[in-house]
């Protein structure tokens, strides 16, 4: 199986990041969110590259909402999980899972 | 209260961002840092929090920049981003710094080729630029036309120049000329300075400085119309080159006397330093041609001027051309028995004075292009070379994350590192190069004095530098950029060849190099062959031991015939007393020396022929001067001293004349007339070269010179010595004749037969240097590879040896290689060149552009240079050691 088929780190953070979020996600609620859950702030512009990459494997799409005056006139960029995006979090999860079966991690160190 | 996000770092993000996601980036980081900055405490938090976003974004956005291919395919594209490029190219740079002070050695091969290539280039296209490119340094250059006669329908040269008549009535033309006028050449002595000199001068009409170039002079005043009426007061315009040299740059020269030919002239100005007319480069001093319609020169249609006009600004070269022939055809009707035949021709200027170099010019460009084209190939077979030994390293970079692209930049930074030192150094070479050049250039090359090197020369040396670096840099980054990490990694980074592919573009390169040294050699074999065709023509007299000297007789103290014979006759008894001296005579066309004038001539028994249907080049000759040049008389007698002016008149012909008239019949004794005298034909001489060594010979005869005196004479020693050695005690002889002559001209004949073949000389010393660089750096481009290719192939030549394979059979198997690439090389390169040397044919003399010859020649060379280039790689590889080559696996 190859490598593409499963998801990064940062891209699986980022898709989970979207999921949580519904519908709701741009690049600063998505900030927001992994700030949240990981207490690790991740650089806005890591987040739209990694978002452009999964969007160009067809796993996410976006769509522009309305502009507002509290972000300087311009709007947010939402973005949206895809059915194939779907899978993709769905393959790594099994894929993780079936990795963890079995692990016991006192035993390995 | 609006707290906004810092300037500067939304200024950055400006630059950094793509623009299809800079508007949801920056909102983004604006509504967090509105959030944070609520109160002005929280103000520097906010600003911390925006500025720490903005850095780490440089990174990202750089990989968004590499995503750029699939990107662009967006509505909006990415803008590459200038920040972060400005730093990998220092980055870069620094790193290529130090790469090249690790390996001094390639450095210095690589910019000293480049230096080459390049400096050849541009010392060759400042020539190419000063003389056939820049317009000339007149106003509206372009309206400048010369004006010949068109002599096509007749049996003389296509062009010729103009008699006053057809020159007066083309002036009257209206609309047709802003102002035409009309030159001669000039060559009096200038007395009263010091010891007599001769000076090179013209005779122009009046208009010529102010109307036809448009120059008026730096002091003083220029001609005016009047002064071109013959009888009006001598008056002289004086080069800034004469006023500085002659009269030490005297402020108050205006107004002055000066004695040229035993009249005085009044000094009315002196012409600007950088004023040198290209057909007239040479000349020092200027005075009006004194010539009317009622007062001229010779008939109508005499050739005994040239002429150069300005073109009235309404009138286009086609417009003038058309209404020339017009007029040309109304004068051929109302004057037929001067006009017959004779028409106008006109030329644009500059490329009419620059027309004898033009072909050759191109022809040194191209060469030096192709140069370049093999020192780049030189070039890029080294860095691929080099490629593959950093592989290694490339390899860990790519693994370590950096991009294709990234990899790419870097190479091709290094190149450009390695173009710019090139091109620096060749830059320097050129400057030194243009100068040599200059001043090597065969006397009289049109517009040498115009060749600078200046910013439009640099500018040009820039884009050559660019060009190369592109060139000999996009091959091997692109083939090294895309390294086999894993074969490389495995191999521990020692350097592995990424295969077949490498190697095989390694080898197209050297094919390449060498079908253009190929080209370069048939071109430069050809001109040599050429030259040695020219060396060894008949040139009908005896170059060796000849020593000639110009004398011109003032009219004012040589009125008559008779002085001018009896001074020319007592100075020829004193030389012929001297010394070492065995025959004197003289004439007044030297061999070699061009035009001498021409006249219809009928022969007696023949209906008289049509005006310019059978014309003869008149030369005068003195008793002794047939002896003297060593032209030997075929049939009858020479001219002797019995031949006065109270003999009868005879006349010796040469070959080509009898040989087209008097096919079936002895010509001895048969009378020519040359206008109202009949002439007796007492002899036949042998055809001597007089309009150069590559020109056919035209009828001619000899007229003795006490017969028909003229005050123009050179004078020709056959000597039994080294004839330079007498040149000391020829200017005494003369100067005790009359101590007031100046001597124009004092050489040997050999050094006017060399003068005669300096351009073709020097174009072919030129170009065989530039085939020779190009044959030596398609030599070390060969060696490069073979050695490489030995190297890389130790293993397998340790394993022959080791199965019993002998050091002889794995050299043959070597050089085999090596000649099979030359092989195709040369083939290409003799197609190619079979194509290209067709376009110097105007060039060639006596052998045919695809002279099979000079081709299987060159052809040999390159083989034999191969052979040696390949000899020493393949000494290495026959002398290998199984044993050390197998245990080092």
């Amino acid at each position: 199986m190859a490598k593409g088929e499963y998801l990064g780190e940062f891209e699986l953070v980022v898709m989970l990041a979207l999921a949580r979020l519904g519908g709701e996600g741009y690049g600063m609620s998505i900030h927001d969110e992994i700030l949240q859950i990981t207490k690790r702030e991740v650089s806005i512009p890591a987040v739209y590259v990694t978002l452009t990459r999964l969007q160009k494997k067809g796993y996410a799409s976006s769509h522009l909402g309305e502009r507002t005056s509290e972000r300087g006139g311009r709007a947010k960029k939402f973005y949206c999980i895809e059915p194939d995006g779907a899978a993709a979090l769905r393959r790594s999860r099994e894929m993780l899972d079936r990795l963890w079966d079995g692990v016991r991690l006192e035993v390995i160190r | 209260m609006r707290y906004d996000p810092p300037l500067l770092a939304r200024a950055l993000l400006r630059i950094a961002l793509p623009g299809d996601l800079r508007a949801a980036i920056t909102g983004d980081l604006e509504e967090g840092f509105r959030r944070i900055a609520q109160t002005p405490l929280e103000l520097a938090a906010a600003r911390r929090w925006y500025w720490n976003q903005t850095l780490r974004s440089l990174n990202p956005t750089l990989r968004l920049a590499a995503h750029w291919p699939t990107l662009r395919r967006s509505p909006r594209r990415i803008r590459i981003v200038p920040g972060d490029v400005m730093k990998d190219l220092l980055n870069d740079v620094r790193y290529g710094w130090r790469t090249f002070r690790k390996s001094p050695g390639f450095t210095l091969v690589v910019v000293m080729t480049l230096a080459i290539g390049i400096g050849a280039n541009t010392a060759i296209f400042s020539v190419v630029d000063g003389i056939l490119l820049r317009p000339l340094p007149y106003p509206e250059p372009g309206q400048l036309v010369n004006v010949w006669s068109d002599y096509t329908s007749r049996d003389g040269p296509l062009r010729e120049w103009m008699g006053y008549p057809n020159f007066h009535d083309l002036k009257a033309e209206p609309n047709l000329f802003a102002d035409i006028s009309l030159y001669l050449d000039w060559g009096p002595t200038l007395t009263g300075h010091g010891e007599p000199q001769s000076v090179f001068g013209a005779q122009i009409t009046p208009g010529m400085f102010s109307n036809v170039l448009g120059v008026e002079p730096a002091l003083g005043r220029s001609f005016s119309p009047d002064e071109g009426v013959p009888g009006a007061q001598l008056v002289v315009l004086l080069s800034h080159r004469f006023w500085t040299t002659v009269l030490a740059q005297d402020p108050a020269v205006v107004g002055n006397t000066l004695v040229f030919d035993d009249e005085p002239h009044t000094v009315v100005g002196v012409m600007p330093a950088d004023f040198h007319p290209p057909f007239l480069a040479l000349a020092d001093a200027w005075r009006p041609l004194q010539q009317s319609m009622a007062q001229h020169q010779g008939g109508r249609a005499s050739a005994l001027f040239r002429a150069v006009g300005r073109l009235d600004s309404g009138a286009s070269l086609e417009i003038a051309r058309a209404r020339t022939d017009a007029l040309g055809e109304r004068l051929e009707r109302e004057y037929p028995e001067s006009n017959t035949g004779v028409g106008y021709a006109l030329f644009p200027l500059r490329d009419d004075v620059v027309a004898q170099a033009r072909s050759g010019l191109w022809v040194l460009l191209a060469a030096v292009g192709f140069v370049l084209l093999i020192a780049c190939v030189n070039v890029a077979n080294l860095l691929l070379a080099r490629g593959t030994a950093r592989g290694g390293e490339l390899a860990i970079r790519s693994a370590l994350g950096a991009g294709r692209r990234r990899i790419v930049r870097q190479l091709m930074t290094e190149s450009g590192l390695l173009a710019l030192a090139g091109g620096g150094m060749g830059v320097a070479l050129a400057l030194w190069g243009t100068d040599l050049l200059v001043s090597l250039a065969p006397a009289g090359t049109p517009r040498i004095d115009e060749v600078t090197v200046d910013s439009r020369i640099l500018t040009f040396a820039g884009a050559v530098t660019l060009a190369a670096g592109y060139l000999f840099g996009v091959v091997p980054a692109l083939k090294s950029s895309r390294p086999d990490r894993h074969a490389t990694l495995k191999e521990g980074g020692r350097g592995a060849d990424s295969g077949a592919r490498k190697r095989g573009i390694r080898s197209a390169l050297v094919v390449t190099q060498v079908a253009l040294a190929l080209v370069l050699l048939v071109g430069a074999g050809l001109l040599i062959r050429s030259f040695q065709q020219l060396n060894a023509v008949d040139l009908g007299f005896e170059p060796e031991n000849l020593l000639t000297a110009t004398i011109s007789l003032p009219a004012v103290r040589y009125p008559d015939r008779d002085a001018r014979y009896i001074f020319f006759t007592e100075l020829e008894e004193r030389l012929r007393a001297v010394p070492g001296v065995e025959h004197v005579g003289s004439t007044n066309s030297l061999p070699l020396g061009g035009n001498n004038g021409d006249t219809d001539f009928r022969i007696d028994g023949e209906p008289e022929p049509e005006p310019g249907q059978q014309i003869v080049w008149v030369r005068r000759a003195t008793p002794g001067y047939l002896e003297a040049a060593g032209i030997s008389v075929l049939r009858g007698r020479t001219i002797t001293r019995n031949d006065d002016a109270q003999a009868p008149p005879v006349v010796i012909i040469n070959e080509t004349l009898a040989n087209r008239y008097f096919q079936n019949r002895d010509p001895i004794g048969t009378r020519i007339s040359l206008g109202t005298v009949w002439r007796e034909i007492v002899g036949v001489a042998k055809d001597v070269k007089n309009f150069g060594v590559q020109r056919e010979s035209r009828n001619a005869l000899y007229l003795p010179y006490a017969q028909a005196p003229t005050g123009f004479l050179s004078l020709v020693l056959r000597t039994s010595v080294e004839p330079n050695s007498l040149m000391p005690v020829v200017r005494r002889e003369i100067a005790a004749a009359d101590p007031n002559l100046a001597l124009a001209q004092l050489s040997t004949m050999n050094a006017v037969v060399r003068a005669s073949l300096a351009t073709e000389q020097f174009l072919t010393r030129l170009l065989s240097l530039f085939a020779g660089i190009a044959l030596l750096l398609a030599a070390v481009g060969l060696y490069g590879v073979v050695s490489y290719s030995v190297t890389r192939r130790m293993r397998e030549m340790g394993v022959r040896v080791a199965l019993g394979a002998g050091g002889a059979a794995i050299g043959k198997l070597v050089v085999r290689g090596s000649l099979a690439l030359v092989g195709i090389g040369a083939a290409m390169g003799i197609a190619g060149a079979y194509g290209l040397t067709r376009l110097m044919k105007g060039l060639l003399f006596g052998v045919s552009a695809t002279d099979p010859l000079t081709f299987a020649g060159v052809t040999v060379v390159l083989a034999t240079v191969a052979i040696a280039a390949s000899l020493f790689p393949a000494m290495r590889a026959a002398r290998v050691d199984p044993v050390s080559v197998l245990n080092s696996e």
